[in-house]
């Protein structure tokens, strides 16, 4: 289970720019379903999103994973537990520009004490599914947006995390694409994964096991 | 552990092509500063190295006459008075002077044959060394040799200050190997020196002195200052003397050090502002991924030493061939102001570990620091914030 | 082989072979010929660094002469200038002593 308790999170605390991304947020996400956290363009999902996957400090309130309180935890910690059990989609893709689409879905695999060469099998598999399996030696800059956004998707489970955090991970794919991704969001949950996504998407909040709306900043339901 | 290891180094070795522009900049730059600043240096320590031995075998004391303050004529009369010095083993009269040749002064020494070995190696190419009883007889350096097409048995006139034409015999030219030393040299007898320069019989240009290994140069010199227009220069006013003009030259060189370190710094400043963005977007990125602040500084300092090592040993590489095969030219001109350097001439080409070092030292670290430290200044935000400032 | 490989393995390889210079360059004056009984006999310091042999003549080994005084090898005429001057006044360094530009000539030609 991830508790959130009383997030929130304010940019440029105390400066004349200052913005309330988030206020107060309690939630429980359980572990082994899909939740969806939804709502208008500027409310704080990437933000909560971000301080979920511990790579954003809440101003104030706390994260709890399975009952431990890991806000304070120093950032060697939270690095090593984002190596070990998170995946993420992010909304802007952030694909190296320079590498090819395997070296960018190997990356992550770079940090950890494993190697990366045996993880080739898993990625071609994934590319495959994706229909991306012809692209997978193309550099980042010559792929098209939906194709960009299917690697980082692929970048995401090659380490088969325990947790699966996605932004938009639709946004720039088709439809038939949207439904594989859907389809191996399902799977993944079948498989005991936490996926936590943040969507305008009908199809993907068809298949959440919870959804949360906001409005900017604040959790209605 | 290993493996992870392998992982970053790998990592650090892609980035290298990763940032191509920045990496063709870096190289360029650190190739030409290197080079430059080795090849200089690889010769001044060259020219160091034969002061020293020069001094090694320097006499021990040089004794000249001074008269209203002014160089003259020493009298021989002198050695029997310095003889009776205690610990003073040996002094010799040694008559010298210059001769303008063509657009080259040459420097005439008349030695005292009396002493010469004929079984020691003086560095001869052809022909041999001025015996006892030689007249008329004189060894030349590559210089002269050249410049005159010299042979061993040709004879060679030259006029002196009084323009009378002296005529002497070649019986020895000088090796390549003693060309620092001998390049400009006419070595003759000092009978035939003091004829040259006109130096009335029992005068000679100084004398040397030769002091007991028991005692101490210094101790002698002072003895000597109570006799009465002399003055003694010893082999560490010698050694002093050179440190003076080494140590002008390394203001120069501390002038360059300060060039090469501000260009060092400015391409660093450029580099990290051209690729700051996309190193910070990528340092937030590999953070969300699990890298920690350690793996990324390794990252980036193992990207730095490689680009840093690649471009300073291949830049020395480079200044060694530039000074010892090529002669520095153009460089050596405008950095030590030489004027001309004759193919008889040898530059002394020295490799000193500490100058290697020296040069990785302000090549490398203001790289390593250009890098490494905003990459760790990035590492410990948080990466959301990392990444979004390097979207931005 | 990667082509990330290149640079880093030419990196070593420059490095090596750099040492190996130093190496090489150490031995060769370690076992150079000083021919000291030369230099004893002569007694004059290298013309590198002493003389106004104008190979070696530059407005720092005129600050040299000054230094040792009137060696033999250093007279002590020399020609002020300072460093900064130097590439754009070589000419003033062709100043020699006057009336001492005599003349040589090889018998026979």
């Amino acid at each position: 289970m991830i508790e959130l308790r009383n997030i929130t999170k304010i940019y440029n605390k105390g400066k004349p720019n200052e913005v309330i991304a988030l206020k107060d947020i309690n939630m429980k996400i359980k572990e082994g379903k899909i939740t969806v956290l939804t709502g208008p363009s500027g409310c704080g999902k990437t933000t909560l999103l971000s301080i979920i996957g511990l790579i954003l400090t809440p101003t104030y309130g706390d994260v709890i994973y399975n009952g431990e309180n890991v806000t304070k935890y120093s950032d060697y910690w939270k690095t090593k537990f984002r190596r070990e059990n998170i995946g993420f989609i992010f909304q802007h893709i952030n694909l190296l520009p320079g590498y090819n689409a395997l070296e960018n879905i190997l990356l992550p695999l770079y940090s950890m004490d494993l190697n990366p060469m045996d993880y080739m099998d898993r990625a071609m598999e994934l590319l495959s599914r994706l229909k991306v399996l012809e692209r997978a030696k193309h550099k980042v800059e010559q792929l098209s947006g939906g194709e960009q956004q299917r690697i980082a998707f692929v970048r995401a489970l090659i380490k088969d995390p325990k947790y699966i955090l996605a932004d938009e991970p639709t946004v720039f794919v088709d439809e038939e694409t949207s439904h594989i991704i859907h389809d191996i969001m399902e799977d993944l949950r079948d498989r005991g994964k936490t996926i936590i996504i943040s969507t305008h998407d009908p199809e993907l909040i068809k298949i959440a096991d919870e959804v949360y709306r906001f409005t900017y900043g604040r959790l209605i339901t | 552990m290993i493996k992870k290891q392998k992982n970053i180094i790998s990592y650090a070795f892609d980035c290298i092509l990763g940032y191509k522009m920045r990496t063709m900049v870096i190289l360029i730059t650190f190739l030409i500063a290197t080079t430059m600043i080795s090849s200089v240096l690889f010769v001044k320590d060259g020219l160091e190295k034969e002061a020293e031995i020069s001094i090694e075998a320097a006499p021990d004391l040089t004794i000249q006459f001074l008269r209203g303050g002014r160089l003259e004529p020493i009298p021989i009369s002198y050695i029997n008075e310095i003889s009776k010095i205690e610990g003073v083993e040996k002094v010799v009269p040694r008559i010298w002077g210059y001769v303008g040749i063509s657009n080259y002064v040459f420097t005439i020494v008349g030695i005292d044959t009396s002493n010469i070995s004929p079984l020691e190696n003086f560095g001869l190419e052809s022909g041999r060394f001025i015996k006892e009883g030689d007249r008329g007889k004189i060894v030349v350096g590559k210089l002269l040799a050249n410049l005159l097409n010299l042979k061993v048995g040709d004879n060679v006139i030259f006029l002196n200050e009084a323009i009378q034409a002296k005529k002497y015999q070649v019986i020895g030219i000088f090796s390549d190997q003693t060309s620092i030393y001998t390049a400009d040299m006419i070595i003759m007898s000092i009978e035939d020196a003091r004829d040259f320069f006109n130096i009335p019989n029992g005068y000679a240009s100084d004398l040397c002195v030769y002091i007991n290994q028991r005692y101490r140069p210094s101790d002698i010199a002072v003895k000597m200052s109570t006799i009465p227009n002399l003055r003694v220069l010893d082999k560490d006013l010698l050694l002093r003397g050179y440190k003076v003009a080494y140590a002008s030259r390394g203001g120069i060189f501390v002038t360059l050090w300060s060039i090469v370190l501000v260009a060092v710094a400015l391409i660093s400043l450029s580099q990290m502002i051209v690729v700051g963005q996309q190193s910070r977007f990528e340092v937030g990125l590999l953070k969300s991924f699990g890298f920690s602040t350690l793996d990324i500084i390794e990252v980036r300092l193992i990207e730095s030493l490689v680009i840093g090592f690649f471009a300073s040993s291949l830049g020395m590489i480079l200044g060694y061939i530039y000074s010892l095969y090529l002669g520095a030219p153009g460089l050596i001109d405008i950095l030590l102001g030489w004027y001309f350097l004759p193919r008889e001439f040898r530059i002394p080409v020295f490799i000193n570990w500490t100058t290697v070092f020296s040069i990785y030292s302000v090549t490398i670290f203001p790289l390593l620091i250009a890098t490494v430290v905003p990459a760790w200044l990035n590492a410990i935000t948080d990466p959301d914030i990392a990444m979004r400032r390097g979207i931005a | 082989m990667k082509k990330s490989r290149i640079i880093p393995i030419m990196s070593i390889i420059f490095t090596l072979l750099l040492i190996l210079i130093i190496i090489i360059n150490q031995v060769q004056w370690q076992n150079h010929e000083y021919y000291y009984e030369l230099r004893r006999t002569i007694g004059l310091p290298s013309i590198a660094i002493g003389t106004n042999y104008e190979g070696t003549r530059n407005p720092l080994l005129d600050i040299f002469v000054r230094a040792l005084y009137d060696v033999p090898g250093g007279h002590d005429y020399v020609v002020s200038s300072s460093f900064i001057d130097t590439p754009l006044k070589l000419k003033d360094f062709f100043e020699r002593i006057p009336g001492f530009n005599m003349t040589v000539m090889r018998e026979g030609k």
